[in-house]
């Protein structure tokens, strides 16, 4: 039993959600300030376009996955001077020209797909003046999710829709959402091989809850991560064992209840 | 998974770069300003990027050489680091707990490295010793780096310089290509096959590194033994003596340059990072060990089966130095 997380998945626009997705086979999140749907582990948000949107639906995703860990993946277009249309990559870099930061999301796809560099701008690239991948989105939405995320739990997957020889301006929409979806097979492929890390990584990275008997007692902060310490420790020697229920003294003081449980676990390991 | 290779933008047209890369053969190649954007990072964990490496190559501008504290060894000494972290995956890895990534950094401006050793060298006539392998094994990753196939030779140059290459590597291949010089010492780590098994993930076994010491020291080469942590929690007093035997009979005594043994130690803030990076590591959660004056480390009954192995081993061989961790 993996512990339980949520993979965001956040995307421009819903014709580019449609184009990868069924979203008919997802329930749309009502009541909220984002397009929204969601599918056992898999929540897709609508941002709409920039960096700003992208980083408010981060927020968004945030508040409405509280107390779970989160896997991000932001999925969108990209253009290039020369990579062929509808070439699939993962951003290993995005940088944000206006702020001059960059951010290093994870690579984590089993499926060789190109590692490369995305810079997101506030306008569409009217050229491609760089050997590097035009986008508006990618800077604003890692620069919030990577806010309490590892980089294992942030990853960036985009589709080259436009290069030199088909700039931006002269695409239409349905032109950019044909692209995608001709490669609908692999990103979901990509989604599924996420999830499959994202449950061993949560399982690694789950926090240690207290056992019920311990919840009501007012510990200090260093004191309860003492006794959550003292949980893994006992149960990475005993294999995994239930903890042994212990019988508390009632208005004892904290510090007695500490020596108690590392008195009585110890014990329980001679 | 796909393997990127950060590279610094400084270093980017180097020849040691274009090296590595013909050697590393990834194809995703990134650039960055600096290795610290992606090494420093706070939110990273060692253990799951232990098993997703990438690569980062760049030159290291500061504390190019590192004064040993004189607390941790008797001799006056620096180390120095041409790699951050190690193809290995020992469970007492001090590494885990020291920094926040776990991708390979290979530092490759080795003419700046020598510079700093030369300038430490003008400073005095006395014997120093310069350690390599503090933050990596130094032989490890021989084939990609070149390290010792630069630095032998440079400390031939040196008159009062000593360098110790501190490796587990059985890989003789590009050591036995360069002329052993009486500045360098090849040091290897050795404990029991059991311990190997148990703690010491993706290292080579215990017989060939004595194939690898025996091969060395008939090609001239002066070798140090280093059994180095002792964990006697898991192996026993006899186990010990039966390596010892092994390891001392298999090269002539006076090709024996010197034998160190170092109890398992950590510092807790080393100790206390790697527990909560890897929750699942038994080793460090055992009831022997616990936190003295900053450090985790043995208790008394383990430090004395310790210091009787080490008068075992001067009677052993008793012209050799011998040093056991304070
Ligand atoms: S060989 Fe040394 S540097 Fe490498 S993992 Fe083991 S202890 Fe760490």
């Amino acid at each position: 039993m993996y512990y339980d997380f949520n993979l965001v998945i956040v995307i421009a626009h819903v014709g580019e959600a449609r184009a990868i997705f069924d979203l008919d086979e997802f329930k749309e999140i009502t009541n909220s300030s984002f397009l929204a749907f969601r599918k056992h582990k898999i929540i897709i948000i609508i941002s709409g376009e920039g960096r700003f949107r992208a980083a408010g639906a981060v927020s968004f995703a945030k508040a409405l996955c509280e107390h779970k860990i989160i896997f991000w993946l932001n999925i969108g277009c990209v253009g290039h001077r020369d990579f062929q249309i509808g070439t699939v990559v993962q951003a290993g870099k995005i940088h944000d020209q206006e702020l001059n930061r960059s951010w290093y999301p994870s690579t984590p796809f089993k499926k060789s797909i190109p590692v490369v560099e995305v810079n997101t701008y506030a306008k569409p690239a009217e050229n491609y003046p760089n050997n590097v991948f035009y986008d508006m989105e990618a800077s604003g939405f890692i620069e919030l999710a990577q806010i309490n995320s590892i980089p294992e739990q942030l990853a960036v997957v985009k589709v080259v829709t436009d290069n030199d020889s088909k700039p931006i301006q002269h695409l239409s929409i349905n032109e950019i959402e044909m692209s995608i979806k001709k490669e609908r097979n692999v990103i979901q492929s990509l989604v599924t091989d996420y999830l499959v890390k994202a449950a061993v990584i949560a399982e690694s990275i789950k926090p240690i809850s207290l056992p019920w008997w311990l919840r009501t007692v007012k510990f200090t902060v260093t004191q309860r991560n003492e006794v959550k310490r003292l949980i893994n420790n006992y149960r990475v020697k005993f294999k995994d064992q239930k903890l042994p229920f212990l019988r508390i003294l009632k208005n004892a003081p904290t510090r007695k209840i500490l020596s108690q449980i590392k008195r009585e676990w110890n014990r329980e390991g001679n | 998974m796909a393997k990127t290779i950060f590279i610094e933008n400084n270093v980017f047209e180097h020849f040691r770069t274009k090296k590595i890369l013909n050697i590393i053969k990834a194809r995703n190649i990134i650039r960055i300003n600096h290795y610290g954007e992606i090494f420093n990072r706070n939110k990273q964990n060692f253990r799951i990027q232990k098993d997703s490496l990438n690569y980062i190559i760049a030159a290291k501008k500061n504390n190019l050489v590192i004064p040993i504290p004189p607390s941790t060894t008797s001799v006056k000494g620096f180390y120095f680091s041409h790699m951050y972290n190690c193809i290995y995956d020992c469970d007492y890895c001090f590494l885990q707990g020291h920094f926040n990534s776990a991708y390979h950094v290979y530092f490759i401006n080795y003419e700046d490295f020598g510079k700093a050793i030369s300038n430490e060298s003008m400073k005095t006539k006395t014997k120093i010793w310069f350690f390599s392998g503090y933050d990596c094994d130094s032989l490890a990753s021989e084939k990609i780096t070149g390290f010792a196939e630069y630095f032998v030779p440079f400390f031939s140059k040196l008159q009062n310089c000593m360098l110790e290459i501190r490796t587990k590597s059985s890989r003789t291949t590009e050591l036995l290509k360069i002329k052993p010089n009486s500045n360098v010492v090849c040091a290897f780590s050795l404990n029991p096959q059991n311990l190997i098994d148990l703690f010491e993930k993706g290292t080579p076994n215990l017989s060939s590194r004595i194939q690898s010491i025996k091969l060395l020291s008939e090609n001239g080469w002066k070798i140090g033994l280093r059994f180095d942590p002792l964990i006697l929690t898991e192996a026993s007093k006899e186990d010990y003596l039966e390596l010892f035997e092994l390891a001392v009979n298999c090269i002539p005594k006076s090709n024996i340059h010197s034998v160190s043994l170092g109890s398992l130690r950590l510092s807790e803030s080393h100790h206390k990072k790697m527990v909560k990076n890897d929750m699942q590591n038994r080793l460090l959660l055992d009831n022997r060990y616990s936190y003295k004056e900053k450090l985790w480390q043995p208790d008394h009954k383990i430090r004395d089966v310790e210091t009787q192995l080490s008068e075992h081993l001067k009677k052993l061989i008793p012209q050799s130095s011998i040093f056991l961790s304070e």
